[in-house]
């Protein structure tokens, strides 16, 4: 296993946005973590790459403990966070960006391999090479932060929502760059996603988090024909009922 | 059945207040009491009130407009929502025009709805929303005598356009127009409703086969309104609040028409997450619940005080030592130990807190029943200061049959019988009881209300026990659940599922043995407190079904009953057990509304378990090669 989460908790002062999470990336997988606005999920990625330390539980990549680590550590080991909302360096370049996430790296000669490889992904950004970033639009700049994550040399990508403020249209292309990454370099990708769909179609194994703790866990395979998970998530429920009128209850959940 | 009625010799008329139903009741209340409050319930957060003559009029305007939907004496009438005003309004209404009103639980299915609404003909159904108006809607079409649909709550629902449904509160705006003209019409309706005629109708739960409409006349609920008084200590204006499903006979009971007798202010909770902080912030006098919802309680303040402060868990813990020693004293009819000034001063620290955080610092009246309650449970309540007094009744003896008097607990004994009612144990020890309780049968079912009322008036309860010679009941089990095991013991498994019960990680339990060597168990895992156990512990799971599998999780199943065992005889110790391993909400079959496992259901569908339990041939010939490829 790449990555072993065992119960780890965190809280923010009185209130535990982690109850207890319990997950695993293998090698070259690609893992989504599903839930809604609260469920813990950022809370998640963030303890793990060291932002916040968890008041319990461990957290095993690559066999060693990095719970509770500085980021930098976390991310010198190879387990890397792209965060919600991209935060590129607005005033640099693209190109300095990218240096930017290789800052760690001595391998000059590797380095310039991988921003020819990111280049290849995205070509948007070779043509911006020298725009500062915060001219980008939204779409391009989650291509940065994508590249610049890549260029620390990832063992286990993780991202925080890459979909957030793109177009459906970007989103899918976003996705399959991910998937392409994964495809040719072996990189294990952790995404934590509201747009379970785009998520399901594209990960591997799913997990499904409510108010900090995992409530299902399968192959997005499977969890996509689970029944709550198409209501809740897939927008498979709601629609008008017999009255005519858009449904407005939820129903209780037993991810069966 | 005319036969059986001249054979009856004319009983004397109950009356409450000289009234003879309770109806007449009603109106004597909104008269003496007209701004009194009688009903509370919140809105956007903040209580609203109303009085004695606003529920009378209320339920006048749903009367009335009944009758102008052409809606008739003896008609059935059914509500399917949550406890709430509207609720005992449509009922009430019902029951002043001499219309039959029927409760329907909130968690039915569209098909028990539809079996419901059919059998008893029902012409209206009150429907608390949108969801549970889906619901009728499905099977409409298939209840030719349901005529009109109403909807509480208008939300969602603007669209709206069916001309056999409509709302709730246009309903009512048209009874209180038909008021202005028709008042004294209505009255004189009320003065013809008979001591005979129905009150209302309550559908037993059916965990034995499909649900009975029990039929519950004036009479009846007129003599339990007369035993309130025996039951309960409360005066006028103290506080109840209603949060066990209405369509049950106990929370009618408590809800309708104790309230009536009383004079209790009957509060809503705002939903049934928010029961507990109602409880804390209404502080209710009455509280009637069944062992399990005490349980909860118990449990709760044990989980709470293992995360609190050293000091608080030291206090707690010696309260409760020297708390013990008064209780045993107290139920051995012993005069207490005398404590000194300090032991005194942290029982009060410790066990005021807990009541008041429970909500219950001003309850004097704490009963419970409906199941076997653990010994455990009401010397834990002893010992905080609330006395948990255990009552016997059904839904067939319109409520209560036997209670605990004040001061008088026996632990496992669940009380005297009602005074003016008779029990006596009839063959297979079946409890039979007789009086003016005992309800007027079952609805459109003349042959099942024969096997169960004798010609001389005994109700047949179904329920084996004994009686003590202080004249205690004690409930042993339902008969046809007693197990017979292949040694040929009789073995009550609701006992041995109500120790198991206690326990916090376990909701139910299902004890299984008949016609096998040995006893075993399906446990139902609470799944709160078992995941907080898993976090603490550090035991990895992700969903339900893995943390049921959990060796840890099954470990301390395993050492709860391990708790239970020694306490019980030989034959009837557990020797293995599974969890079940699904998520059951109220929806699911497996449940009864009421979260109870049906035990039937269980024995089929979890065959397979059961039999793995029995150690059948499958496991004993699964092929050597096979059991390695697993490992």
């Amino acid at each position: 296993m790449m990555l072993d989460v065992q119960n780890l908790e965190t809280w923010y002062g009185p209130i535990a946005a982690m109850k207890g999470v319990n997950l695993s990336v293998a090698e070259g997988r690609i893992v989504a973590v599903l839930g809604a606005n609260g469920a813990g999920k950022t809370t998640l990625l963030n303890t793990l790459a060291g932002v916040i330390d968890p008041f319990k539980g461990k957290a095993l990549f690559q066999g060693a403990e990095v719970q509770g680590l500085d980021a930098d550590e976390v991310a010198r080991r190879g387990l890397v966070l792209v965060p919600e909302g991209r935060h590129v360096y607005p005033f640099l370049s693209v190109r300095d960006n990218l240096m930017m996430g290789a800052y760690a790296r001595k391998d000059r000669d590797a380095v310039a391999r991988d921003i020819a490889r990111v280049q290849e992904w995205f070509p948007r950004l070779k043509e911006r090479d020298s725009q500062h970033a915060g001219l980008l639009s939204g779409g391009e700049q989650q291509m940065v932060a994508i590249a610049r994550a890549y260029l620390s040399a990832p063992k286990l990508l993780m991202l925080d929502e890459p979909s957030l403020g793109l177009s459906p249209m970007l989103t899918t292309e976003i996705f399959g760059i991910i998937r392409r990454i994964r495809d040719e370099t072996g990189t294990a990708v952790l995404v934590v996603e509201q747009n379970a769909a785009v998520a399901l179609a594209h990960g591997d194994d799913g997990y499904i988090m409510e108010l900090g703790r995992i409530v299902a866990a399968d192959s997005c395979a499977a969890l996509t024909r689970k029944e709550d998970i198409r209501e809740a998530y897939l927008g498979g429920g709601g629609g008008y009922g017999l009255s005519g009128t858009a449904q407005r209850w939820k129903r209780r959940k037993t991810w069966r | 059945m005319p036969e059986r009625s001249m054979s009856e010799s004319p009983k004397p008329v109950i009356r409450f207040l000289g009234h003879e139903t309770p109806a007449r009741v009603l109106r004597q209340r909104a008269t003496d009491w007209p701004d009194r409050p009688a009903l509370r319930h919140k809105l956007r957060g903040l209580w609203q009130t109303l009085t004695w003559q606003d529920y009378y009029h209320r339920a006048r305007a749903f009367g009335l407009a009944l009758r102008a939907l052409g809606v008739e004496r003896g008609e059935i009438i059914a509500v399917l929502a949550e406890n709430r005003p509207e609720w005992l309004i449509a009922d009430v209404g019902a029951q002043c025009m001499g219309v039959v009103g029927n409760g329907i639980y909130p968690t039915a299915s569209p098909e028990q709805l539809r079996y419901i609404l059919q059998d008893s003909g029902c012409r209206l159904l009150v429907v608390e929303n949108q969801e549970q108006l889906e619901k009728a809607l499905e099977v409409r079409a298939e209840c030719p005598d349901l005529s009109r649909i109403l909807v509480i709550e208008r939300e969602g629902l603007r669209a709206l356009d069916d001309p056999q449904v409509g709302f709730f509160d246009d309903f009512i705006a048209q009874g209180d127009d038909l008021a202005s003209t028709q008042a004294q019409d209505f009255e004189a309706t009320i003065d013809a409703g008979k001591s005979g005629d129905l009150a209302f109708l309550v559908y037993t739960s059916g965990t034995t086969g499909a649900p009975k409409g029990a039929m519950i006349s004036n009479a009846n609920a007129i003599f339990q309104m007369n035993k309130a008084e025996e039951y309960l200590d409360a005066k006028p204006g103290e506080k109840s609040l209603s949060f066990l499903p209405l369509c049950h006979i106990a929370e009618r009971m408590a809800s309708v028409f104790n309230p009536l007798a009383l004079g209790l202010i009957v509060h809503f909770p705002e939903n049934s997450g928010t029961v507990p902080n109602d409880l804390r912030e209404i502080a209710p006098h009455v509280v009637f619940a069944p062992p399990r919802f005490w349980e909860k309680m118990h449990s709760e303040i044990e989980l709470y005080l293992r995360d609190a402060i050293a000091p608080a868990r030291f206090i707690y813990r010696r309260a409760l030592e020297t708390g013990r020693a008064s209780v045993e004293a107290r139920l051995a009819g012993r005069k207490p130990p005398r404590v000194g000034p300090l032991s005194r001063l942290l029982n009060w620290l410790a066990f005021r807190n807990v009541r008041v955080f429970l909500g219950l610092q001003n309850c004097r009246s704490a009963l419970t029943g409906a199941a076997p309650v653990p010994p455990d449970l009401i010397r834990w309540f002893l010992a905080i200061g609330v006395e948990l007094r255990e009552a016997f009744g059904m839904t067939e003896t319109a409520g209560f049959a036997t209670a605990t008097p004040r001061g008088g607990i026996r632990l496992g004994w669940a009380g005297l019988p009602a005074k003016d009612t008779e029990i006596r144990i009839g063959p297979e020890n079946e409890i039979l009881i007789r009086g003016a309780n005992v309800f007027a049968g079952y609805w459109n079912a003349p042959e099942k209300t024969a096997e169960t009322i004798s010609a001389e008036g005994w109700l047949h309860t179904g329920d084996c026990g004994e009686i003590s010679d202080e004249g205690y009941l004690a409930l042993r089990d339902r008969i046809k659940d007693i197990i017979i095991t292949r040694a040929g013991k009789n073995i009550a498994p609701t006992q041995i599922e109500s120790q198991l019960k206690f326990s916090p990680y376990i909701t139910d339990a299902v004890v299984i043995g008949e016609g096998k060597r040995y006893i075993t168990a399906l446990v139902m895992i609470d799944l709160e407190q078992v995941a907080r156990y898993a976090q603490d512990q550090a035991i990895p799971y992700t969903d339900f079904a893995s943390l049921t599998r959990a060796p840890e999780v099954v470990a301390l199943i395993q050492s709860e009953i391990d708790v239970v065992n020694p306490r019980l005889a030989r034959v009837e110790q557990i020797k293995d057990f599974c969890i079940i391993d699904q998520l059951l909400t109220a929806e699911d079959e497996e449940l009864t509304p009421t979260m109870k496992l049906k035990r039937k259901v269980i024995a089929q569908k979890y065959a397979a378990l059961i039999d793995g339990m029995y150690g059948t041939q499958r496991r004993v010939e699964a092929p050597p090669d096979h059991a390695e490829a697993t490992i």
